[in-house]
């Protein structure tokens, strides 16, 4: 059964999927201060294992067609293993929003506005993302084609602005550091970045096309927002150097350092406007995502009765995550990586496994 | 229903936009004192740093443009004595009405005497703070920063603002007497390399007193150890490239000849001999002939293979003038140990602890080609031969 | 902590009403335990009391007794 009978075709998806993985560009800290001036490199692996994913996400998706995730968990596991696994998955989609939703008001607070009380921004930005969830899907994918554009269009000017400061020696000594750095770099992209888009299995019914094809858009948006933020890290690890593992946002120092003529300096404003526009995207994506999850497993008519105290939950608890920013960087490259691949991989491949070894397929069920 | 629903949510949000508009973080013009130079002095105690602050003063309040602060017609200084910079910054926000503004900050100055003793313990808080830039420039003042920070300049009315832009302009001739901030965090961050700042002096002639770039300051491990005059800077840029067109006068027996060396393609090589690491530098110029003096009763071509020789000569006694002047002070001025670092990481892994005790007796081979490929307007200067019809 | 109060009473007073009319028993029940849950959670940040964190905890699990992880530099 659905709840949110919205539709959303097949373009929008696929830059919804781009913009996701966009708006990933404040969490580029957390690999480069492992791999250094090797991000590109790692980011590359990343990119072809988070493919694995992908490939795993769309098996799903063609053998289940509209049906969401928890539909399928239901189907595969029967009805009690299969909302223990929902469960497991609203905490993982609340721990995302919660996340990235700290994120935000901490990339605000600390670089914008340092005097204004984090509750302030988060409580207004979460308003605007409680409005969007409220209307349904077609309102929170409805921008994706025009951020998903903005932002290609800046990442390719500030390349070129950034031109005059480009050093290709800062890209040297290559395949230089040991092998575990770059073994936990590849995992830390392949999970952070480009893991999370796991859900978009909760919105597959929503999306107009025969199942069959949904693959190739998936893969496509996926490219897009690859190609972005390998293009970001290459961008700032030739102009920053070797002083890139001292920020803890790379992207907001490289664009203070570009400037053309004595007005057309600062242009960090440029960046922190696009940050927050795709924060909010993901955001409320990630939100709608949660609570479809909570509205699916209670059968409730409506998503959008619970809209506010699951956004309420989401802002108390993007406060209450970590002690503070150090520990979320630590814990960020070191042990959230191994967390997210049960979520990201373990889950679905034993979905999938368990579907294939008993044969269930939603074509044979009848919708 | 809906309709009046809408209209009163619309009449909420605008009424919302005008009441929320970043209420905590707005700073009004009037309320910020705009810093454009901030600069470091040794005090009495070892622990303790005087700091001067060079605020400018705006007269007026219409017409606030980015980058043009120094609209008003002149600016005061702040001092403190304290054990760190912010703290500093704190004692005088105390004493002035206005809070105190530092993302304008053009220039950062260490004295002397503080450069002696080191400067890395105050380059965190400009790393660290996000009011300041790392694009800010950087400078050693060759008696205190105070005094650089007071002198006034005749062409502008704030000495921070000039100063920034001499440097700016001095950059476009001689990139390495500019250091930006984050370059030099980026040397201070790589084991082997000596940062080098542009030294400002001040001259006070007549009751004015003018600031000018006097030479390079090297640093070996963030404290003050020897710096290069004008003539060894020029020997310094040679190399670390970056050069547009340098003025470069020569002195024969013949005559004496100005050029400029312009169209400068340097090759900069790390490699390991025999003896161990040595540099090997392939410079390519062309050379301009501005101006000739001399050269009596001599023909064209002469004069040119006499002028190119010595042209060869001086460049190659200037480069490794500085070079030597480098290695008896023992500070890598030219990152050479980060260059053998990126082309061999796995054979300098095992060097780089020694580089100190290497890099005193590092070769250099330089291969250097000039072509002369511009006299102006004429060939012949008016001491020239005349030329016969046979020699045409 | 008095705002928190004010605060719920409005949005309850927006969304229960028309619950109630329409008397879904069960949508009551979850909207309302999630409200109450989102209460407590705000009341206990506007009281100043710090609740640990589950992802933490999760994290600590992981590395300390599964030990996986990756060591820090």
């Amino acid at each position: 059964m659905k709840i949110d009978n919205g539709k959303i075709s097949a373009s929008q998806f696929m830059f919804a999927v781009a913009c996701f993985i966009q708006a990933s560009t404040l969490l580029t800290a957390f690999f480069i201060s492992v791999t250094k001036q090797d991000s590109w490199i790692v980011s590359i692996f990343g990119f072809l294992i988070g493919m694995i994913f992908l490939w795993i996400y769309t098996a799903l998706m063609k053998n289940f067609p509209n049906k969401n995730l928890v539909e399928i968990n239901d189907l595969v596991f029967g009805p009690v293993i299969g909302k223990i696994f929902s469960f497991i998955y609203i905490y993982f989609f609340l721990t995302l929003s919660a996340l990235n939703l700290k994120d935000m008001g901490d990339f605000v607070g600390i670089a914008i506005m340092p005097d204004t009380p984090t509750i302030v921004i988060l409580v207004s930005f979460m308003c605007i993302c409680a409005w969007a969830v409220r209307g349904g899907i077609e309102i929170v994918t409805r921008y994706s084609l025009f951020f998903t554009f903005t932002t290609s269009f800046i990442i390719i000017v500030t390349f070129f602005l950034a031109f005059n400061d480009i050093d290709f020696n800062n890209f040297l000594p290559i395949f230089n550091q040991p092998f575990m750095k770059y073994l936990q770099g590849t995992h830390i992209i392949s999970t952070i970045p480009f893991g999370e888009i796991v859900v978009f299995l909760m919105v597959t019914p929503n999306i107009e096309i025969p199942k069959n094809k949904i693959g190739k858009y998936f893969t496509l948006g996926f490219a897009i927002g690859g190609i972005s933020l390998i293009l970001i890290i290459l961008r700032d690890i030739a102009v920053l150097g070797n002083v890139i593992t001292l920020f803890t946002f790379p992207s907001f120092e490289t664009l203070r350092m570009i400037r053309l003529s004595s007005t057309l300096g600062r242009m960090e404003v440029l960046f922190a406007v696009i940050l927050i526009t795709l924060m909010f995207f993901k955001i409320s994506f990630l939100y709608y995502v949660s609570v479809l999850v909570i509205s699916q497993i209670f059968k409730l008519n409506s998503h959008k009765n619970i809209v506010i105290g699951v956004g309420i939950i989401i802002i108390i608890y993007s406060t209450n995550l970590y002690y503070s920013m150090i520990q979320h960087m630590e814990h960020g490259s070191n042990i959230t990586p191994f967390q997210w691949l049960i979520y990201e991989f373990l889950l679905p491949l034993i979905t999938l496994t368990v579907a294939k070894i008993r044969k269930i397929s939603s074509s044979e069920e009848g919708n | 229903m809906n309709k009046y629903n809408r209209r009163i949510y619309l009449i909420i949000i605008l009424i919302i936009n005008f009441i929320l508009t970043g209420c905590w973080d707005n700073n009004e013009l009037d309320t910020i004192s705009i810093v454009t130079g901030l600069g470091i002095d040794a005090a009495e105690n070892d622990d303790e740093i005087d700091l001067t602050l060079q605020v400018s003063k705006i007269k007026g309040t219409t017409g606030y443009e980015k980058g043009a602060v120094g609209q008003g017609s002149s600016f005061f200084v702040m001092e403190a004595t304290d054990s760190g910079i912010l703290s500093g910054i704190d004692k005088l926000e105390k004493q002035i009405p206005r809070s105190i503004f530092l993302h304008h900050n053009q220039v950062i100055i260490f004295g002397k005497e503080q450069a002696k003793k080191g400067i890395k313990k105050y380059m965190d808080v400009f790393i660290r703070e996000h009011q300041m830039r790392m694009e800010t420039w950087v400078l050693i003042s060759d008696s205190t920063a105070k005094d650089i920070l007071t002198a006034t300049m005749e062409q502008e009315e704030n000495s921070a603002i000039g100063l920034s832009k001499m440097i700016y302009s001095e950059s476009r001739d001689y990139e390495v007497l500019s250091t930006k901030l984050i370059d030099l965090t980026s040397k201070m961050m790589e084991k082997t390399t000596s940062p080098v700042i542009p030294i400002v002096t001040v001259n006070s002639e007549n009751g004015n007193s003018e600031a000018e770039i006097s030479g390079l300051a090297i640093l070996k491990e963030d404290k003050y150890i020897g710096e290069l005059d004008l003539e060894r800077v020029r020997g310094y840029s040679w190399i670390m490239g970056n050069c547009r067109e340098i003025p470069f006068n020569i002195k024969t027996e013949h005559g004496y000849a100005d050029t400029s060396i312009s169209n400068i393609k340097l090759k900069n090589k790390p490699k390991f001999g025999a003896d161990g690491p040595f540099i090997s530098i392939d410079f390519k110029g062309d050379v301009s002939i501005r101006e000739i003096q001399g050269f009596e009763d001599m023909k064209t071509n002469e004069i040119f293979a006499i002028l190119q020789r010595s042209c060869v000569e001086q460049l190659k006694k200037e480069i490794l003038d500085c070079f030597n002047y480098s290695k008896n002070l023992n500070a890598d001025i030219y990152g050479f140990g980060t260059e053998f670092y990126r082309k061999y990481p796995k054979n300098f892994e095992k060097l780089r602890e020694y580089w100190d005790e290497i890099y005193p007796e590092l070769d250099m081979e330089i291969d250097i080609n000039l072509e002369i490929t511009d006299t102006g307007k004429v060939l012949n200067s008016l001491y020239m031969e005349e030329k016969t019809d046979e020699n045409r | 902590m008095l705002y928190v109060i004010i605060i719920f009473l409005i949005i309850s007073f927006i969304d229960l009403p028309n619950l109630i009319k329409k008397d879904s028993k069960k949508e009551l029940i979850v909207v309302c335990s999630i409200l109450c849950f989102g209460f407590i959670l705000s009341s206990l940040y506007a009281l100043g009391i710090d609740l640990p964190s589950p992802l933490v905890g999760i994290e600590n699990f992981l590395k300390n007794i599964l030990k996986l992880g990756y060591k820090d530099q």
